[in-house]
């Protein structure tokens, strides 16, 4: 019994609440060993059958790839941490209806990309500055190199973000994913034809306004 | 980084001139995640346990639900706007008129109604009752027609049974000089 419980009993007070004290039950070491060589599908009927410990072996598996997914789409460890997280919850709440099409890596990252889509559309992402020293082998490169290098990136970085929702998400997927236009095409729920189309398009945008970039940054200089 | 595009994507994209936005991107994409700390991964797991086990574990009987209920709502908005259609589209009972001309066309669109919808004994009824009802009474009760529903009426009438209407127009001014 709780210590409010007892103190209202004490003085003769009817509580109008009580407190539930439920015992979860995890899984034993063995059935933990079980969960963690099964394969993603495996994990999926365990869940469905009412282990929950499957699922925590799921988020285990793809936390990595959905975290870089949203850093993408995202531009910074805050929010992305935030939506990994909200993806992981709706994964929760949705995967009795995941019908098994797909790997369930190609599902998460089809609720990761509309999850994204769906903040950036609210809100512009902040892109979080990269410190050259995290990034760049310092062995091989020139300070002079590895600053120029920085800069680009983070020009391109701001491009992609400027790009049309599924144009991004395509290239995302296929150069940063490094996704085939097939698993693309079943995150996106779109066809071949048109994840190849908008990968096309997204590289011509893309070109077009990194030379806008190049053009206000000479300007800037002259 | 290791994207592999197909040669004839690669040739593509040449085509197009493409190929330094591609390496700009391929650039861009080395190490474009910083790697959070190796604690922070476990420090995730916990944040997203903590997240799911305040959701109640999903219930089998979610995903029916998820689609019956919007056959449910269709097609109870269907019936309602069945019904509202029937009742719309459903002969509107002759009222009894302030002027003796007019009761005489209702009359006239009575008997070819009754005849019409035999079976209908709302029509049996205002028949039986209409006649009787002095014009006072029924406006009183609310029964007046609304404009323009007496013009409508006769639009709606036959080339026979206008000149039943005109004959028992005739009739009735004859009557009534």
């Amino acid at each position: 019994m709780g210590a409010a419980v007892r103190t209202a009993t004490s003085i003769g007070m009817q509580p109008t609440w009580s407190i539930r004290v439920t015992r979860s039950e995890t899984a034993s070491p063995d059935q933990m060993a079980v969960l963690q060589a099964a394969d993603d599908k495996a994990l999926v009927q365990s869940f469905i059958s009412g282990q929950r410990e499957a699922f925590d072996v799921l988020v285990e598996r793809h936390r990595r790839h959905v975290y870089q997914l949203c850093y993408r789409f995202l531009g910074n460890h805050e929010d992305a941490s935030d939506m990994t997280q909200d993806v992981f919850v709706r994964a929760f709440k949705g995967l009795r209806n995941f019908k098994g099409d797909s790997a369930v890596g190609t599902w998460l990252y089809r609720v990761g990309v509309n999850a994204c889509l769906n903040r950036v559309a609210v809100k512009q992402p902040r892109l979080e500055p990269i410190e050259p020293e995290q990034h760049v082998d310092q062995r091989t490169d020139s300070a002079y190199d590895t600053v120029a290098r920085d800069e680009r990136a983070v020009v391109v970085r701001r491009a992609i973000a400027k790009l049309p929702p599924k144009q991004r998400a395509t290239l995302v997927l296929r150069m940063y994913q490094e996704l085939s236009h097939e698993e693309i095409a079943g995150v996106l729920g779109s066809s071949v034809g048109a994840v190849k189309a908008n990968f096309f398009h997204a590289l011509g945008n893309l070109k077009r306004l990194l030379q806008a970039a190049d053009a206000a940054s000479s300007q800037e200089q002259s | 980084m290791t994207t592999k595009l197909t040669p004839q994507e690669l040739a593509e994209l040449e085509q197009a001139g493409l190929l330094e936005t591609l390496e700009d991107v391929r650039a861009a994409a080395a190490n474009d995640v910083p790697e959070p700390s190796p604690l922070y991964w476990d420090h995730l797991s916990a944040r997203v346990k903590a997240a799911v086990d305040a959701e109640p574990m999903p219930s089998a009987s979610s995903g029916w639900r998820a689609w019956w209920r919007p056959i449910v709502i269709c097609s109870t908005a269907m019936a309602t706007i069945a019904i509202a259609v029937a009742l719309r589209v459903m002969p509107v009972a002759p009222a009894a008129d302030t002027t003796a001309s007019n009761e005489a066309a209702a009359a006239a669109e009575l008997a070819d109604a009754s005849a019409a919808e035999e079976t209908s004994a709302m029509w049996d009824a205002i028949g039986a009752v209409a006649p009787k009802m002095p014009v006072s009474a029924a406006m009183e009760a609310g029964l007046a027609p609304g404009r323009y529903a007496t013009d409508a009426a006769i639009e709606d009438l036959t080339e026979a049974q206008r000149r039943e209407l005109v004959r028992l127009l005739r009739l009735e001014l004859s009557n009534n000089p």
